[in-house]
């Protein structure tokens, strides 16, 4: 799992962290720091993940990308100085997902 | 409806909904007009202190919420089914953009009619300049329970205001619906300001009316010095405190109240006719304990007197009423958000103050 990630990342440079979360656990599978953490938990608290397929946040310095597949989301934290192709970033991010149900 | 909103209904009508909203409506106001599963979504804007500049969610795959905050004071939500996603995001890109641009340089591309309200330097002057004469909610908060104010003018600047006065062991607080709205009101609401701080000179807590009799003598005066019949007017509900006697007094001119007690909700009217030229007859006067007193809630005309989105029917003190029985928070929001909700899409009609006291 985590060689397809360091691979996805290699592709894209505009992905500073890829997390995965499990819905059904409430629990992190691959947590690469805190920044997201909150997010995530506050969402999942108010059963937002439940209602969504795929989330993009934007603040002030940070872009936060969230893709779901079943039980299971790709939780991004993405550069936002850094140009890319969201369509083909948001397709690969989705089928390397469907890999890990 | 908002301009903003208006626009983007023209370009993308078949929207399931577009709302601009004000930061301190609720999000979850909208429940109603969006699908299911949005309501968590709204729940967690409500809740959430997460400042974002730009928020998409694909709901279902047909199904996308979108949010973004617009300055300080709005956020606009829209709710898309049918709508070319990637079309319609750009075109808020670059109406936002163009909206920013436009009011900085003072030249919308609105109809000049309809963006001169907001992007008119010196009426954004002038609302700066009523707001001098509000005073501070936080120091009103310290005499109470709890306090809020909806305060919600027709226009940028409007004829209805607010007014506080400590005078020894007695809070004095006021609320004023001057004649005419907008940039008429707003001018007769800075006359009246002052002569209510005048009409304090001589405060008696015996005789909490003198202090309207002093203002509308000062008034009749200051319209006689009119070269023409053109007069100006004001309706007053002014409540007075005695913190020492626990008394509360209720001196009104067109102003109405609630009164509400652990046993129940009383509403407290103001006469029919007022005649200046004999206004200690015109002026109702109610005096109570505040023993059992849980609530108390002044509001103008512009409250009772708002119709449906339909434009059928008024609120009315029974609006009003169903509306504090039901209360949820004793908060603006909750009452910005009902009024709202009674409201639609339909214009306002007036201004809009209410005010809340918990004792």
């Amino acid at each position: 799992m985590r060689d397809q990630l360091l691979s996805l990342k290699q592709e894209f440079k505009v992905i500073k962290e890829f997390n995965i979360y499990n819905i059904n656990t409430h629990q992190f599978e691959v947590l690469e720091s805190n920044e997201c953490e909150t997010l995530v938990s506050n969402l999942d608290e108010m059963d937002c993940l439940q209602d969504m397929s795929q989330m993009n946040l934007e603040t002030d310095n940070q872009e936060y990308f969230i893709q779901r597949s079943d039980h299971k989301m790709a939780v991004l934290s993405l550069d936002k100085t850094k140009v890319y192709n969201k369509a083909l970033l948001h397709i690969k991010v989705k089928s390397t997902l469907k890999k890990f149900a | 409806m908002n301009k903003i909103e208006s626009i983007i209904l023209e370009n993308f009508p078949n929207l399931k909904s577009v709302h601009m909203l004000d930061s301190n409506v609720r999000f979850l106001s909208l429940q109603d007009l969006m699908s299911e599963k949005a309501t968590n979504w709204l729940k967690w804007l409500d809740q959430s202190s997460f400042q974002f500049t730009d928020l998409s969610i694909k709901l279902t795959d047909n199904s996308q919420l979108f949010v973004k905050p617009i300055g300080q004071n709005h956020n606009l939500i829209i709710h898309n089914e049918q709508e070319n996603n990637a079309l319609l995001f750009k075109f808020i890109e670059d109406l936002i953009a163009e909206e920013i641009e436009s009011n900085q340089n003072h030249e919308s591309h609105l109809p000049k009619e309809e963006s001169s309200e907001k992007s008119d330097l010196k009426l954004l002057d002038a609302v700066r300049i009523q707001k001098l004469i509000l005073p501070k909610k936080d120091e009103i908060a310290k005499e109470f329970r709890n306090f809020f104010v909806v305060h919600e003018q027709q226009d940028v600047v409007g004829g209805d205001f607010y007014w506080y006065s400590r005078k020894d062991n007695n809070t004095l607080l006021a609320i004023i619906d001057c004649t005419g709205h907008s940039v008429e009101g707003a001018m007769t609401s800075m006359v009246c300001n002052s002569l209510l701080n005048q009409s304090i000179f001589d405060f008696d807590p015996q005789n909490v009316d003198r202090v309207l009799i002093n203002f509308y003598d000062q008034l009749n005066k200051y319209n006689q010095t009119s070269s023409d019949d053109y007069g100006i007017g004001a309706e007053i509900g002014l409540f007075c405190f005695n913190h020492e006697s626990k008394l509360i007094t209720f001196c009104t001119t067109g102003i109405s109240a609630f009164i509400k007690r652990e046993d129940g909700i009383e509403l407290l009217k103001s006469k029919k006719v007022i005649t200046y030229e004999n206004i200690e007859k015109s002026i109702a006067k109610t005096s109570f304990s505040m023993k059992n007193v849980t609530g108390i809630y002044g509001f103008t005309d512009g409250l009772s007197d708002q119709f449906d989105a339909a434009d059928k029917k008024k609120l009315g003190s029974k609006g009003i009423l169903k509306m504090i029985e039901d209360e949820q928070d004793f908060d603006a929001r909750y009452y910005l958000s009902e009024i709202k909700k009674w409201k639609g899409d339909n214009m306002q009609y007036d201004d809009i103050t209410l005010i809340g006291m918990a004792i």
